[in-house]
């Protein structure tokens, strides 16, 4: 018996025939009006979804505690002076002058993280091409399964709790934070790779094979010059976001990735001006390299 | 390269061999009787791949990589903590029975050992819920303004656009800490403030990008019926935007879960992921093992369900 005679009798599409319509043969109607008033019947359908969805954040508010700590009055004179302390950053601690030397500044921290970064993501983009080959499912058919199985689980695991991992392999050092964002970067480039290989032309390779060039010559004429704008692409926008990881990063691994720490040092000792440097620093660094690189790409592909 | 425009020398004629590249237009076309063309086009990728090189001498030279303190390969200790999320203490859980129970405390009870009290993984999912649910029940609108197609004010595009990029390129755990200062640290508020607007910004640039390849025809077909621009947008383009809504919702409700981490150490205390990290820094692998469960089960679900969505509505 076919899947679709059984899909036929099943209780379950009963009741989407009776809310959907007949989706299995077209009716026909001959008025308008009459087509109208057998419109499937999808608005019981919707509102019980939306209720569904209403009462799943009411319960999700009560499970949350958002209503907890709420009753302590805010004191407002204190939020005033902290915000104030807030939006008047310490200079001397941004740049590194006065009481503060070049190494403790934020400019220093940052250049730390910007470097770590710049190498992580390298490696991650170097190591990331096999996984992309072996994930690709025009190359290598079902045996892809495998690897974009084991892309998938490399997604999942939160890169903090990675870090945490790699401080029992290598310490808390800059090796650390540049095995956690390259193997981390790894899930997701692997599985990008992926879909621009399955997008491939495979004409191209065809007509090298028909003109008799080798393997080697084959992938370098027909595919590398395809492939290459769109890989660096991928790097790119990875690169925007292991900044932003390797900024959180300095959670973990004290100073040695960069200015994370710093924000949770002054957090710690209410340094609501230094906190301001801090925070200014990332923003700007953020952006700087967000708007370089979308540039960049757009001019690539 | 202007600065070189003027002089013809060696350096100039490298520079210009090394990365420029002279490209044939076919111009059949064209009035003159010319069919070829020769333009110049920068070779990016070769630009590209240099800069990565320089910029990685600079960083070698520059960070502080080995000076400090050196690094020690410690391998077997490395290899022996995922051996070791896996198999059950017998001091401490005393069997795999009391393993998957504790994976099931610490998904829906409560976390109550003498090391650690904390909140379930249902806590922090709540937060995110509440969260990523306010933040798309914002980017509606926002992500409606910026769409070409729809919002032909160019100038409130633009600012609308530039506001959410800032906001896009806030790391969350900063939010957090800005939220920190008005509401108070280790309450749930900040949090679920910080998760909407990172929510925020994410989703309206998704979204407005997709509503930009969208056909207009519904639209314009209830435009010309009649009906005024909201209702246009409500009943021809909401309906085709709606599954991709959802879609991408769950794309970040994923994201958000695997990015709450962070909370632990700037907002939230005695949650799971404090519960986490405490494990982690005492040994307590096994205990780290039966937590990661629900953890992987819920991501790798929605990443799963938003992947199927997105691939079978594009």
């Amino acid at each position: 018996m076919s899947a679709k005679a059984t899909n036929k009798k099943s209780p379950f599409r009963k009741v989407i025939n009776f809310f959907a319509g007949d989706t299995q043969g077209m009716t026909h109607y001959d008025d308008p009006v009459s087509a109208y008033a057998a419109k499937p019947k999808m608005w019981i359908v919707n509102l019980f979804f939306v209720l569904c969805l209403i009462l799943a954040f009411i319960y999700a508010c009560f499970v949350s505690d958002i209503f907890l700590g709420n009753d302590r009055p805010i004191s407002w004179d204190l939020v005033g002076e902290r915000l104030n302390d807030f939006v008047h950053p310490d200079w001397s601690y941004f740049f590194g002058y006065g009481e503060y030397v070049f190494k403790e500044s934020v400019v220093y921290n940052c250049l730390v993280t910007l470097g770590v970064t710049i190498l992580g993501t390298t490696i991650g983009f170097l190591l990331s091409i096999p996984f992309g080959f072996f994930a690709s499912h025009k190359l290598f058919g079902k045996w892809a399964n495998i690897c974009s199985f084991l892309l998938i689980a490399i997604r999942t695991f939160p890169e903090l709790l990675l870090a945490l991992f790699f401080v029992g392999l290598a310490g808390q050092t800059c090796v650390t934070a540049l095995l956690c964002l390259s193997i981390h970067s790894i899930g997701m480039i692997g599985k990008l790779y992926a879909d621009q290989l399955d997008e491939l032309d495979l004409d191209a390779l065809e007509a090298m094979d028909a003109c008799g060039a080798n393997a080697i010559q084959r992938v370098h004429t027909a595919v590398v010059p395809e492939i290459i704008p769109s890989f660096l692409s991928v790097g790119l926008y990875r690169f925007d976001i292991n900044l932003r990881t390797a900024t959180m990063l300095g959670l973990v691994l004290n100073q040695s990735a960069g200015v994370g720490y710093s924000i949770l040092l002054d957090i710690s000792k209410s340094a609501y001006s230094r906190l301001g440097a801090d925070t200014l620093a990332i923003i700007v660094m953020i952006v700087a390299v967000d708007l370089w690189s979308s540039w960049l790409r757009k001019k690539l592909v | 390269m202007p600065f070189l425009a003027k002089k013809d020398n060696a350096w100039r004629r490298f520079a210009m061999k090394a990365f420029y590249k002279e490209v044939a237009v076919d111009l059949s076309d064209a009035q003159d009787g010319s069919n070829v063309k020769y333009i110049r086009k920068p070779r990016l990728t070769k630009m590209i791949l240099i800069l990565i090189a320089v910029a990685i001498v600079i960083v070698l030279a520059t960070i502080p990589l080995n000076t400090s303190t050196r690094v020690r390969w410690n391998w077997t200790y490395f290899f022996k903590q995922f051996a070791a999320m896996l198999s059950p203490n017998p001091r401490r859980t005393v069997d795999s029975a009391g393993w998957w129970s504790f994976a099931w405390q610490s998904f829906a009870v409560g976390i109550r050992t003498p090391l650690v009290n904390a909140q379930p993984f249902l806590h922090i999912f709540c937060i995110n819920f509440v969260g990523t649910v306010i933040g798309c029940l914002l980017s509606v609108p926002v992500y409606y303004l910026c769409a070409h197609n729809v919002n032909h004010n160019k100038g409130l595009r633009i600012a609308v656009k530039i506001f959410n990029d800032i906001l896009r390129c806030i790391p969350m755990f900063i939010l957090c800490v800005i939220f920190g200062l008005i509401f108070g640290n280790g309450v749930a508020l900040p949090c679920i403030l910080a998760i909407a607007l990172f929510t925020l910004g994410i989703m309206y640039q998704m979204m407005y990008e997709y509503l930009e390849t969208l056909n207009m025809k519904p639209f314009e077909s209830m435009r010309s019926c009649g009906a005024n621009n909201l209702q246009a947008v409500a009943l021809g383009l909401h309906p085709e935007v709606k599954p991709m809504f959802f879609a991408y919702a769950i794309y970040v409700l994923e994201i958000n879960i695997r990015a709450s981490v962070v909370l632990s150490y700037v907002g939230l205390t005695s949650t799971y992921m404090n519960a986490l990290q405490t494990y982690i820094e005492n040994n307590y692998l096994d205990y780290i093992g039966a937590m990661l469960v629900p953890l992987f089960i819920v991501v790798a679900t929605l990443q799963i369900i938003s992947n199927t969505l997105v691939r079978r509505l594009k």
